[in-house]
């Protein structure tokens, strides 16, 4: 907070690490965050209410955000959520979202998996994710962002024809 | 046409992430340079001449931006525009990702010529990934002293934070994203006052997105007249563009602006799928209105020259839709994307971005008549020009070039379904005869 010009510039961070504290943003965990900022509960919950990734109800541990905007949502992104809806039947600790563009257009269609990106993704592979998202293993290692080559040098390296 | 990497350049080493791979390629050195020798006005003359525009959507003079801001003894800031929210736009992300010194570097130098001692990155709360790798970053040039206090001992302090957002595109607004900064709500603010005169904390502010902010160092090191040698004339300077959808290479490819499109449609991204045929695309963002073949496909792919089409380069960002794509049904999604993301401040773009999105919902469920398609348009035009930022603008521009260049496949959506839709319609509304006479 100190390394702000301004205290109250610290409430979505300060709302970040109630989330992170106790999954979401509880009125407990709000009314912590406001006594240190010393602004009032309701402040803080009014910008809570603001943002998506802010939860104000309980959520699962896990969270899967399905991007289901127009370069996703041409390429299958309406079936990957349907997918992901459906693996995560029955299991509480999964919160699973469908989500306005996520900023990863070239894997399209894709999914945030507990704030990492993966794409791009065929329905069948939801429940692949899942098992192992659960099971504490590495999700779908191969299909990870941050291992993706920039896409001319893909190309350049599969001559041209990756389609 | 390959691409021409200078912001991209060695993108592909992995170790260019750090601050000792960086500076391997040559990084720190404009920075060095420009801490030790130059002046604030030398640096704001070379970003001014160099004639950079703006990369993040509105293409405005970056070195105009800066000499906005007033002079004197007050609290200034600088603050880097990392929220990409605009479907269709992730090249900040690879930027960030793939050479966050770069940008950190430009942001220490543009600080001098803004005058700027407290400087923010302003990163979407999606953007996870690059957070961390810009925290990273970010400590090792505190650690290495190009940040912090008396930066190499020009009696020059830059504080920088890296402050993530919490999934909201309105952020991305220059206003909202001072607000949300400020810790509020992030809605935008009535301009004037422009930021450049009031802005964070209510003190001058400089707002530039990530891949302005990425040109910085090499402009300072190579100067204005090396840049002035990539791209057109009005648009110079080289562009990351992203392209996505019905391509078989979507990515992000860094190329000199005013290249043909096609070029980068076809060549580059590869063209559309087997078997299919483009048949329309957004050239600049899901906010710039749509184009055919016909009226985009040859154009050079500059500020200008799109802007002389009818659209904008926006981002430059470029979604491709091919002949599977039904563009009711895209105008729809469109609509919702901003229905959702509108912040409900001013109710031009509140309430005239719900009701586009429950018009065209009646439009694909076929229950529309072709007037409907004109009440559509006439809705978007009341959004535009009449909201305080452009959000609203951002939906009403391509709904409504799309319902205009492709009205007949609009037509053909209500005709096919309507009929027996009409009938029952008429059934429904008619249906408790007794009640609908008691009520009139």
């Amino acid at each position: 907070m100190g390394r702000y010009p301004d205290r109250h510039s610290v409430s979505i961070p300060a709302l970040w690490a109630v989330q992170k504290l106790y999954g979401w943003c509880t009125p407990e965990g709000i009314r912590q965050a406001a006594a240190v900022m010393r602004v009032t509960p309701a402040y803080l919950e009014s910008v809570a209410s603001f943002y998506d990734l802010l939860h104000t109800e309980p959520v699962g541990s896990h969270k899967v955000a399905v991007c289901t905007n127009i370069s996703c949502w041409m390429r299958g992104g309406d079936e990957l959520l349907d997918a992901f809806r459906a693996a995560a039947e029955g299991r509480e600790d999964l919160f699973v979202t469908g989500f306005e563009c996520l900023g990863a257009c070239d894997i399209a269609p894709m999914a945030s998996i507990d704030e990492r990106y993966f794409g791009p993704l065929e329905p069948g592979e939801a429940r692949t994710a899942v098992d192992q998202l659960l099971a504490g293993e590495d999700v779908l290692a191969e299909k990870a962002l941050a291992k993706r080559p920039l896409a001319g040098d893909a190309a350049a390296a599969n001559g041209g024809d990756d389609a | 046409m390959p691409e021409t990497r200078v912001l991209l350049e060695h993108a592909e080493d992995p170790a260019l992430r750090t601050l000792a791979g960086y500076k391997r390629h040559g990084g720190y050195a404009t920075l060095e340079k420009a801490y030790r020798q130059m002046e604030a006005e030398e640096i704001l003359k070379e970003l001014e001449d160099s004639g950079l525009r703006g990369r993040g959507g509105a293409g405005f003079s970056m070195g105009k931006k800066a000499s906005f801001l007033p002079r004197g003894e007050i609290d200034k800031y600088l603050c880097c525009n990392a929220d990409e929210s605009e479907p269709g736009a992730f090249k900040d992300r690879e930027l960030m990702q793939r050479n966050p010194h770069q940008l950190i570097e430009g942001i220490a130098i543009a600080a001098i010529a803004a005058d700027a001692g407290h400087a923010f990155i302003f990163i979407r709360g999606e953007y996870d990934l690059q957070a961390d790798i810009l925290d990273a970053a970010v400590a090792e040039a505190y650690e290495a002293g190009y940040l912090g206090e008396n930066i190499l001992g020009s009696h020059r302090d830059v504080e920088l934070i890296v402050h993530r957002g919490a999934g909201a595109y309105i952020c991305g607004e220059e206003t909202a994203l001072l607000d949300a900064l400020e810790g509020k709500r992030g809605n935008p603010r009535l301009k004037p006052p422009f930021p450049a005169v009031q802005g964070l904390y209510g003190g001058p502010t400089l707002i530039n997105n990530v891949e302005t902010l990425s040109n910085v160092p090499r402009i300072v090191a190579h100067g204005a007249e090396w840049f002035k040698g990539f791209g057109t004339e009005q648009s110079p300077g080289t562009k990351v563009v992203s392209v996505s959808g019905g391509v078989r290479r979507p990515g992000n490819y860094e190329v000199e602006l005013g290249i043909p499109t096609r070029e980068l449609i076809y060549g580059l991204a590869g063209g559309p799928l087997e078997g299919r045929e483009v048949k329309a695309f957004y050239p600049g963002g899901s906010s710039s209105p749509v184009l055919t073949p016909e009226e985009g496909m040859d154009l050079p792919y500059s500020f200008e020259a799109i802007a002389e089409a009818g659209s904008m380069l926006g981002s430059g960002s470029i979604i491709v839709a091919d002949d599977s794509v039904s563009i009711p049904h895209m105008a729809l999604r469109t609509a919702r994307f901003y229905h959702h993301e509108s912040c409900g401040k001013c109710t031009p773009c509140r309430e005239g971005t719900n009701w586009t999105v429950k018009m065209l919902e009646r439009v694909v469920r076929g229950e529309a008549t072709p007037m409907d398609l004109d009440i559509i348009s006439s809705v978007q035009d009341n959004i535009m020009g009449n909201c305080l930022c452009v959000l609203g603008d951002s939906m009403a521009m391509p709904v409504s070039a799309m319902v205009r260049k492709f009205r007949d496949e609009f037509e053909q959506v209500i005709a096919e379904a309507g009929p027996e839709l009409d009938s029952a319609r008429i059934a429904a509304v008619q249906g408790p005869a007794e009640t609908l006479g008691a009520a009139t």
